[in-house]
């Protein structure tokens, strides 16, 4: 028996040909969606898998959230906490936290809808120009190997500031920052592992612009107009979208329903396009809408995200909208 | 809920137009301002795009 135990700490550290290394972020995608082994399978079942959680509707929790696209990187790494006795050598207390803020030139609108992401702490994967998406193997009860175990975000606190006046001397200022402070060093260095995704651009990972629906007029007995805008910082300048999907959204299924958490279907028998008012009509059944309440709440529930993009309307979601009898 | 597409503008809940009769389909949708002729098209349209049900298979004799 040897006297030492240095043959037994580690491994052996070779290097493999063409692995990979981190890279320069291009973009982050925000949420708790976590790959399985079959969906990251091969690069484009990956892809594939990426997409369809970006084109989920909210609340799903697979859904990933695509922030806008990179443009300056500044590291801001915490540096290691160390710490010596009087008369000994420096030793390292605590490894510093990786931390990386990314400066994107975005517009007011974009900026205000990232701000419900402000000191938030979430799974972040990060996609760099190296078409590498970077993340963590999470822990499985029954195996714990890279090819196995569900690929999922590494957890980071993301707070969004910047966006302000230019100074009209520094391209930087104005910008929007969003700082990713990881909050483990584990899961950032030894649990961290990535995908290649070669056919992949940040571009193509784009998040989606919410619709809302209200009504441009009141209802006449069982027949309701609802109109769709894109809401925009720009004073009176919210973007109906009727001229380019109102036909689209009309042929799609919608659901009404009422009662308690809405659970009791109310049949919509036709919903058109009404191109003089730029919305749509939506006509309940008569018999059903009669039989309710004065005052009764119906609630119109959209085709979820995915429909959408099956129906060529890409990029939006639409919300839902009460309203009352 | 199956939706008919008539004309690129109106789309009539096809399950539901199936049962009604077409005087009350027509009545029932006026206020979706679509000309009376138009609405009763939909109509027939509707009836024809119900899928039909399967007739039971022949008992062996």
């Amino acid at each position: 028996m040897s006297t030492n135990l240095c043959s037994t700490i580690g491994g052996n550290t070779g290097a493999v040909g063409c692995d990979g290394q981190r890279g320069v972020p291009r973009k982050i995608l925000v949420g708790s969606k976590a790959f399985s082994s079959v969906e990251y399978a091969t690069p484009d079942s990956l892809q594939t898998a990426i997409l369809a959680s970006i084109n989920l509707s909210n609340g799903d929790p697979n859904k990933l959230f695509p922030f806008p696209e990179i443009e300056e990187v500044a590291i801001n790494t915490e540096a290691d906490t160390t710490g010596s006795l009087a008369l000994g050598p420096v030793k390292r207390l605590r490894k510093g936290r990786p931390a990386y803020s990314y400066s994107c030139d975005i517009t007011w609108g974009q900026y205000q809808r990232l701000l419900a992401f402000d000191n938030k702490i979430m799974p972040v994967f990060s996609f760099d120009d190296a078409n590498q998406i970077w993340g963590k193997r999470d822990v499985m009860l029954t195996s714990n190997t890279v090819n196995t175990n569900p690929f999922k975000g590494e957890l980071a606190r993301i707070t969004i500031s910047g966006s302000g006046f230019k100074d009209g001397a520094n391209a930087s200022a104005g910008v929007a920052v969003i700082s990713v402070s990881y909050l483990s060093v584990d899961d950032f260095e030894k649990r961290g592992t990535y995908a290649l995704l070669p056919n992949l651009a940040a571009g193509d990972m784009a998040g989606l612009l919410d619709v809302m629906l209200y009504e441009p007029s009141a209802h006449v007995s069982n027949v309701y107009k609802i109109a769709t805008v894109v809401q925009v910082p720009l004073l009176g300048g919210d973007r109906n979208i009727y001229d380019e999907f109102g036909a689209i959204m009309a042929g799609l299924t919608w659901n009404a329903g009422t009662g308690a958490n809405y659970g009791t279907p109310l049949t919509i028998t036709s919903v058109a396009v009404d191109s003089t008012n730029k919305c749509l009509t939506f006509t309940f059944d008569t018999t059903a809408y009669t039989a309710l309440a004065a005052s009764t709440k119906i609630k119109i529930t959209p085709p979820t995200v995915p429909t959408l993009v099956t129906a060529n309307m890409v990029g939006y979601e639409l919300g839902s909208i009460i309203v009352v009898k | 809920m199956s939706i008919l597409n008539y004309n690129k503008k109106y789309f009539p809940n096809i399950e539901w137009a199936a049962s009604k009769s077409v005087e009350e389909f027509v009545e029932h949708e006026k206020g979706t301002g679509l000309p009376e002729a138009e609405l009763r098209e939909a109509y027939e349209l509707c009836k024809a795009a119900l899928p039909v049900e399967p007739k039971p298979a022949k008992k062996e004799k």
